[in-house]
């Protein structure tokens, strides 16, 4: 694990990543972010943390829309005050839900790409392709003015993915979105890690970022309280115990064996409906001789039998509250 | 094929320009310039109505009057010598005037008012209490009469006050209204320096500007030509002068558009200053736009009207420079004010919530 | 079944009257356009020249006073003084009016805030007579009560005569400053209901002020007449003024169409706001 104080990892050469070096942010007297080292490789990495934690400040950072009031931020090697190079490689979802006025989805797009210099065709060409990904075809030729939250939304991320960056910054890219178009704008963000490049998202929903994020950085209060990969992270925070669901066919049987191991804090009973228990709950500070005690246990009762071991607590969602403290966490 | 610099300002001025013709919070900027032109066509309509009624007058005297016979009619003169002299008047109005005496009691006094014509000009001669108190003449516009009266509105009105809020409006937005709209990130998030975008966005304010304004003044000239006969000396000049301004005022206007959040007060800091030129030092007078409009103007205009004798007093006359140092000299100024706005929009960052 | 746990509680306190529920809004309008330090400095700015004027009737009624002083200067205390000073500070108070009032209604409609206020038991007219009294109240303490208090000075300080010939003078100077509060806090109203950010409105107040004033004496020198005066703001009060102060009238008063014209902006101003002024949205 590597906190906020910790030095840029080696893993990743500086040129390919995201690098914040000892970054701060004040706004007059209020902290936006303090001493932020982090290099972020390519793939999904989430931002997560509650509102005002310092997640935009940190996306709008690394994009030059604000200046650090100390450190140096750079994009694959492109510091941020060089917008000419540094957005030829970044497209930026905003969460600013504000357009020019008076424009079409379509024009929206391609009077973006003419400020990249290119021909009107190719604009055009581009545009196309943008607003096929986001599945916005319909509604293109509409006015900004009569669109719904989640077609906003999604004309953002046209604009943002329109001129096929290598960055892509996706600031809380879910909000708004009815279910079906979150699942196909999820399976895009992961198509767009899947392809080698860096997506940087945030969300205040933790559960959301699990299932797609390669990696996380965990934001309170405007410092970095943990990045990496989630389980990772989990692993490495030895003064937690470890909660652990098992699923069997006779739970109570199981409690009472288990129970004899000196390192097991807690057993609990998981019912699936009112006094029919389906399951295990526990809470151990040693994982690893866990799960050797349950091989033995499972082995020894012929008639006891597992259908399921899993951790319980290594979602992002735990090891915020684990991090920053139980009532302060992040929605879950 | 262009230079990508090139293609990029083009991109953007392209975008902006269209807003800044058709933007809704600026199309009273259009009242603005239309006002003046409004003001000559109804002085042309005037000035031919008043015409027609001379001839009008002048046709129903008893006898044909000269310039001469009004001469003869001075303050005091009876009511019966004024009209042995020039006859019974063709238009005749009774009128009631209110006045306060000396006991500061109001006393309503019933007097004539007399209309005569010589055909070239009208006189109007006032009959209170009997005798003659009052006498205006009325003579139709010379070339000469309409060159300072239109030296005077330009300089006084159209350029102090109807191109400077013109100028606010259309330049001010351009910064400053798309930070009220939320939406400078979209120029700040493409791979373009941010100088081309103040370029690209100057260059749009300034196509507006030109535009509506000089537009404007070479349709009031025309009117005023449509008036005369012929067309006004200078018009050339009065053109350029206001394509002059707004280059200058557009330049302050924008730059103060990225300083202050809220631009009333610059503003009016800045009409204060440029209404105090006339009375300020040499050296201060060079820091305004109005000091090289001025020195431009072709016709000399010493004070606008209304201008009390004390502030006339008050009034320095600088040094006359020559039509080019004006012209370098405001360029220079703006020059200066736009590469101040360019290293200030370099650093300009996004923060909607405190707009 | 259904089981339902009863745990809202409605409020059960005592409730701000219902004829003066509009002054809530005054109060917190007040509190938040002086939380601006610069609002504030300019609001004190304008009671120097109130000072100044009482310093002046001080000096004026005290002969051993501007003896000491040595200077031959005589200030009349009459009706012309009063006219000067209501002049000088209504230009001030129409300055902090362009500053204040365009952020009194304008925000409420920019951020979906007048809901809130309406459907709460507050009606139309409560809230108006709300953003109202901001103006009225603060407009009146820059105007007819200093201007009412130097006339107090005067009548005590000036000798029975002055009182026994001026002591219309003090309803007057109420009179005039009442016409020019109501006519401005009206406008001013109306231009921050209809121009949605506040920084635009506050410029289109002083756009009105100071580019009438220019119109108006275009059109006097080019048309050759005084009815363009009725174009200049500050203009048709001073008009206004000089019938309530029994001023002489100059050749050509146009006292009644001043009136008319300032009746005008009132009632269109009442009426722009009581259609910007609605319980629903119309959203385009």
């Amino acid at each position: 694990m590597s906190t906020a104080t910790a030095a840029v990892s080696p893993t990743v050469s500086a040129s390919a990543g995201i690098v914040f070096d000892n970054v701060c942010k004040f706004y007059g007297e209020v902290l936006g972010v303090n001493r932020v080292n982090l290099t972020i490789p390519k793939g999904i990495t989430s931002l997560v943390g509650p509102n005002g934690s310092g997640k935009t400040t940190l996306m709008n950072l690394m994009t030059g829309l604000i200046r650090p009031s100390r450190g140096r931020i750079t994009v694959r090697g492109i510091p941020t005050d060089d917008p000419e190079r540094l957005f030829a490689q970044v497209g930026y979802c905003t969460q600013f839900d504000s357009f020019p006025r008076g424009m079409t989805g379509r024009e929206f797009i391609t009077a973006y790409l003419r400020l990249f210099g290119r021909g009107a065709d190719e604009a055009a060409r581009l545009a196309q392709s943008a607003i096929d990904r986001v599945k916005l075809g319909e509604a293109a030729d509409r006015r900004l003015a009569g669109y719904s939250k989640g077609m906003r939304q999604r004309i953002r991320l046209a604009q943002s993915l329109s001129h096929d960056p290598n960055v892509i910054i996706l600031d809380e890219p879910l909000n708004g979105l009815d279910p079906l178009v979150r699942a196909e704008s999820i399976a895009l963000f992961q198509s767009l890690g899947a392809e080698g490049r860096h997506v940087i998202l945030s969300s205040h929903v933790l559960h959301e970022v699990d299932a797609i994020s390669d990696q996380v950085i965990m934001l309170s209060h405007g410092y970095v309280v943990a990045e990496g990969k989630i389980q990772e992270v989990r692993g490495e925070m030895r003064e937690h115990p470890v909660l652990i669901r098992v699923g069997c066919n006779q739970p109570r049987r199981l409690a009472i064996e288990v129970l004899r191991q000196p390192q097991l804090l807690r057993a609990e009973l998981i019912e699936s409906a009112p006094g029919v228990a389906s399951g295990l709950l526990v809470m151990t500070r040693d994982a690893d001789a866990f799960y050797l005690d349950l091989n033995r246990i499972v082995a020894s009762i012929p008639e006891l039998e597992v259908t399921s071991v899993a951790p319980a607590d290594d979602d992002a969602g735990s090891v915020y509250d684990y991090l920053v403290g139980r009532g302060q966490g992040a929605q879950s | 094929m262009p230079s990508p610099a090139l293609a990029q300002i083009t991109a953007v001025f392209r975008l902006e320009v269209r807003k800044s013709f058709f933007a809704r919070r600026s199309l009273w900027v259009y009242l603005l310039a239309l006002a003046p032109l409004l003001l000559f066509f109804g002085y042309t309509v005037q000035t031919r109505m008043e015409s027609a009624q001379r001839q009008q007058l002048a046709a129903q005297n008893q006898k044909p009057l000269t310039a001469a016979d009004f001469a003869a009619i001075h303050r005091g003169m009876s009511e019966a010598e004024v009209l042995s002299r020039l006859g019974p008047p063709p238009r005749r109005i009774t009128f009631r005037q209110r006045r306060r005496d000396t006991h500061d009691n109001i006393v309503v006094d019933q007097n004539q008012w007399y209309r005569y014509s010589d055909g070239s000009t009208d006189y109007s001669i006032v009959i209170a209490n009997g005798t003659v108190g009052r006498i205006r003449s009325n003579t139709a516009p010379s070339v000469n009469d309409l060159e300072t009266t239109f030296a005077g509105i330009f300089q006084f009105f159209f350029l102090r006050l109807a191109v400077f809020f013109g100028c606010l409006g259309i330049f001010m937005n351009l910064f400053r209204g798309e930070l009220l709209d939320k939406s400078l990130h979209f120029y700040f998030l493409a791979p373009l320096r941010r100088s081309r975008i103040l370029a690209g966005k100057f260059l749009a304010g300034l196509a507006a500007a030109i535009t509506i304004f000089c537009l404007s003044v070479a349709l009031q000239l025309f009117t005023l030509a449509r008036l005369t006969g012929n067309s006004l000396p200078h018009a050339a000049s009065y053109i350029a002068i206001t394509a002059l301004a707004c280059l200058g005022y557009g330049a302050v206007f924008l730059a103060a558009g990225l300083l202050f959040k809220n631009p009333v007060a610059p503003a009016a800091a800045l009409l204060v200053w440029e209404s105090l030129n006339p009375f300020l030092p040499a050296l201060l007078k060079k820091f305004s736009v109005i000091y090289y409009l001025g020195q431009l103007s072709p016709v000399s205009v010493a004070s606008g009207p209304g201008t009390s004798a004390l502030f006339a007093l008050l009034v320095s006359t600088p040094d006359p420079i020559s039509p080019l140092a004006a012209i370098l000299g405001l360029i220079l100024l703006t020059a200066l004010v736009l590469a101040y706005a360019t290293r200030r929009v370099r650093t300009l960052e996004i923060d909607y919530s405190s707009e | 079944m259904a089981v339902y746990r009863q745990i809202y509680r409605g409020y059960t306190g005592a409730l701000t009257p219902a004829w003066s529920r509009f002054s809530i809004l005054y109060r917190y309008a007040r509190r938040t356009l002086f939380q601006s330090k610069l609002l504030f400095g300019y609001f004190v700015a304008c009671f120097i020249i109130p000072l100044v004027d009482l310093i002046v009737i001080y000096a004026m009624n005290n002969p051993t006073f501007l003896a000491r002083l040595n200077i031959g200067l005589v200030i009349h205390i009459n009706r012309g003084f009063f006219n000067s000073f209501l002049h000088y500070q209504c230009f001030m108070a129409f300055l902090f009016t362009a500053f204040a009032a365009p952020g009194l209604i304008s925000p409420d409609l920019a951020n979906g805030g007048l809901p809130l206020y309406l459907s709460r038991p507050f009606s139309r007219a409560e809230y108006l007579a709300g953003k109202f009294a901001v103006l009225f109240v603060l407009l009146s303490e820059l105007t007819w009560i200093p201007g009412l208090l130097l006339f107090a000075v005067e009548c005590s300080v000036g000798g029975a005569a002055w009182r026994a010939d001026n002591l219309w003078l003090g309803p007057a100077i109420v009179a005039a400053s009442l016409v020019w509060i109501v006519v401005l806090a009206l406008l001013s109203l109306a231009l921050s209901a209809w121009i949605k950010w506040r920084v635009v409105a506050g410029a289109a107040l002083l756009g009105i002020y100071f580019f009438g004033a220019g119109l108006a004496g275009a059109v006097n020198a080019v048309l050759q007449t005084q009815n363009g005066s009725l174009l200049d703001f500050m203009e048709l009060h001073l008009i206004v003024w000089r019938g309530l102060l029994r001023l002489p009238p100059p050749p050509l008063a146009l006292e009644n169409e001043a009136w008319i014209v300032l009746v005008v902006i009132a009632v269109a101003s009442l009426a722009l706001i009581l259609r910007k002024i609605r319980p629903l949205e119309v959203v385009k």
